[in-house]
């Protein structure tokens, strides 16, 4: 009798416990959903819906992050992005010869698109890409022994996806797991206490001449805010800016993954927090100073470039902004002041292993 | 104690069972379906085919709006207000279809709305912080609150392309239109269409043309009160 009356009050617990909301199981392993702090004026996070944030898939996607155990070739994500350049590198020489400047990492949770050509819609979805040549060259078998043989990796994986015994995964699946772990630990890295923005809240004041590049950027006399306003400082549009009078080979952007006319010269626009960390500048690296980027909207934008943004062929802007030399080296000053020196010293973000 | 645990066992699945279903009753509503021409042609984004009072050849690359405070008109003039503010964005489907509860069926002789937001929607950061408001911000450095429209394409100048930046928003040049049409709403489910004439930005009352008035709005006040006043008959209903 009292055997069961045990197993009764058993089920009892059981049957309210299945109540409780789903994303706190994985297929038989409790995970704990990972709050991501949005910063005031932020927009709310693109997870996706396949791949919540729990601190157990964030902690695996940190190692994983660091560890050149993913490779075949000693890379490992941060090989590429590294945090003294905001989670980003100066040049990646792609197997055309072609230098690319790498991206940096940060507040990826609120972006739409991915890559220099916004191509791709979920960091996961470029991550995958990564296994191959010329990034990882990963042999896909020799990574299951690794993995297999690594206690605190079959641990880890068990803890964020219920499944540790790798041999009996494809190849698919293992790379979906790894990809999602890496994809929820990289959506964590927020940027957002800049000296601009404990200028906004007002903590900290700006000097005179990043005062007068504020005043700049977000009027028609410098014109930045249309594309790199607001709390993200981009907009997230695929847009060509005016690079160049007839885009070639990767300057031709999206088109070169669409082959659509309509998206010759496109590229996704970057954010510009942390951008006094992230030299060289535009995609192909072409600028190497901030002072060379604002002398390019000052004085070198291709107004007959194919599919130009509209804001950048302005009548005020046909023949340059005409900002006098201090007007530019004040908005420099202010690019500068979008630094987070805090994201790229924070410690959550950092090598665990 | 047998009785107990069995009503807990049976609580235990009743609480996880969905909540009655309310009766249903009939609710009135209003769905507006956007739709978007220039004179006679329908919307095609991208493609200069397009040609305004000024004889200025034209095409669409962007169009994003807020509409705000429609209200219907009954015959003896007064008004039902049926929606606060809603973004639009001519590229992106889900946003041309806009459902509304509706206070009132009956006779109506026309609609206000207003192409951009009220002052007390028309503030710095007020709207929620999702993309769309982020991005349709109007820097306080400008006047603050945010972009009404960025209506924004290419034209022919001789033999280039430049582009045009129709941008509105400050609390002056809020457009504020008016749509004679009579229409009658039942109670139940209601649909119309909602037509803005891409040309009528251009014109009517002024000439708007990107060779005199110039290709961007955003900074010249006086294109800013060209717009908003050439905006007052940019809808019709059909």
């Amino acid at each position: 009798m009292k055997s069961k009356i045990l197993i009764l009050i058993a089920f009892f617990i059981v049957a309210i416990h299945a109540c409780k909301k789903d994303e706190e199981k994985v297929s038989g392993v409790t995970t704990t959903p990972y709050e991501l702090t949005v910063p005031n004026g932020f927009p709310l996070p693109i997870i996706p819906t396949n791949n919540p944030l729990t601190i157990e898939g964030v902690e695996l996607g940190r190692h994983l992050f660091y560890d050149p155990i993913l490779s075949s070739n000693g890379l490992s994500c941060s090989s590429c992005h590294n945090s003294i350049f905001a989670y980003s590198v100066p040049f990646y020489i792609a197997p055309s010869g072609d230098s690319i400047s790498v991206l940096p990492i940060m507040n990826l949770a609120f972006n739409s698109d991915f890559t220099w050509a916004g191509f791709f819609p979920t960091t996961e979805s470029v991550c995958i890409e990564d296994f191959t040549p010329p990034f990882f060259n990963t042999n896909m078998d020799s990574l299951v022994a690794r993995l297999q043989a690594s206690t605190k990796y079959r641990n880890m994986f068990y803890r964020a996806f219920a499944k540790n015994d790798f041999a009996s995964m494809s190849d698919f699946e293992l790379k979906t797991k790894i990809v999602s772990a890496i994809g929820q630990f990289i959506r964590t890295f927020v940027s957002a206490n800049s000296k601009y923005d404990r200028y906004l809240n007002h903590t900290e004041n700006l000097s005179a001449t990043e005062l007068n590049g504020l005043a700049l950027f977000f009027t028609e006399q410098g014109d930045c805010f249309h594309c790199h306003g607001g709390s993200l400082m981009t907009s997230n549009a695929i847009s060509n800016n005016g690079l160049d009078s007839m885009p070639t080979g990767q300057n031709r952007g999206l088109y070169n993954f669409t082959g659509n006319p309509l998206d010759d010269g496109r590229f996704s626009i970057p954010s510009l927090r942390n951008v006094a960390l992230t030299a060289p500048y535009m995609h192909d690296g072409r600028y190497k100073t901030l002072e060379e980027v604002v002398e390019f909207y000052n004085s070198g934008v291709h107004q007959n470039s194919p599919n130009i943004d509209p804001i950048m062929t302005k009548a005020a802007k046909q023949f340059g902004l005409q900002l006098t030399i201090y007007e530019k080296q004040c908005l420099v000053d202010f690019l500068k002041a979008l630094t987070d020196t805090g994201f790229v010293n924070n410690p959550n973000y950092s090598n665990p292993n | 104690m047998k009785k107990l645990l069995f009503s807990l066992f049976i609580l235990s699945f009743v609480a996880c069972s969905k909540d009655d279903e309310p009766t249903p009753i009939t609710e009135k509503k209003l769905e507006l379906d956007l739709s978007f021409v220039s004179g006679s042609s329908p919307l095609q984004f991208d493609t200069i085919i397009y040609t305004n009072a000024a004889g200025n050849e034209y095409s669409v690359t962007r169009l994003q709006f807020y509409i705000s405070n429609i209200q219907l008109i009954k015959s003896d003039s007064s008004l039902v207000n049926i929606s606060e503010y809603n973004y639009v964005d001519a590229r992106v489907p889900s946003t041309l279809t806009q459902k509304h509860s509706l206070p009132e069926s009956g006779h109506f002789i026309g609609m206000k709305l207003q192409l951009g937001l009220d002052t007390a929607h028309n503030k710095s950061n007020f709207l929620p912080a999702i993309a769309e408001n982020i991005n349709m911000s109007w820097p306080d450095m400008m006047g603050g609150g945010y972009h009404f429209m960025k209506f924004e394409g290419h034209y022919v100048d001789v033999l280039s392309f430049p582009g045009f930046a129709m941008h509105l928003g400050r609390n002056a040049y809020v457009a504020n239109c008016v749509i004679s049409h009579s229409f009658d709403l039942v109670n139940g489910n209601n649909k119309m269409n909602l037509v803005m004439d891409l040309n009528e930005w251009f014109a009517n009352p002024h000439i708007y043309d990107f060779n005199i008035d110039g290709n961007s709005s955003m900074g010249d006040l006086n294109d800013l009160l060209k717009l908003s006043q050439n905006g007052t008959d940019i809808f019709t209903l059909q």
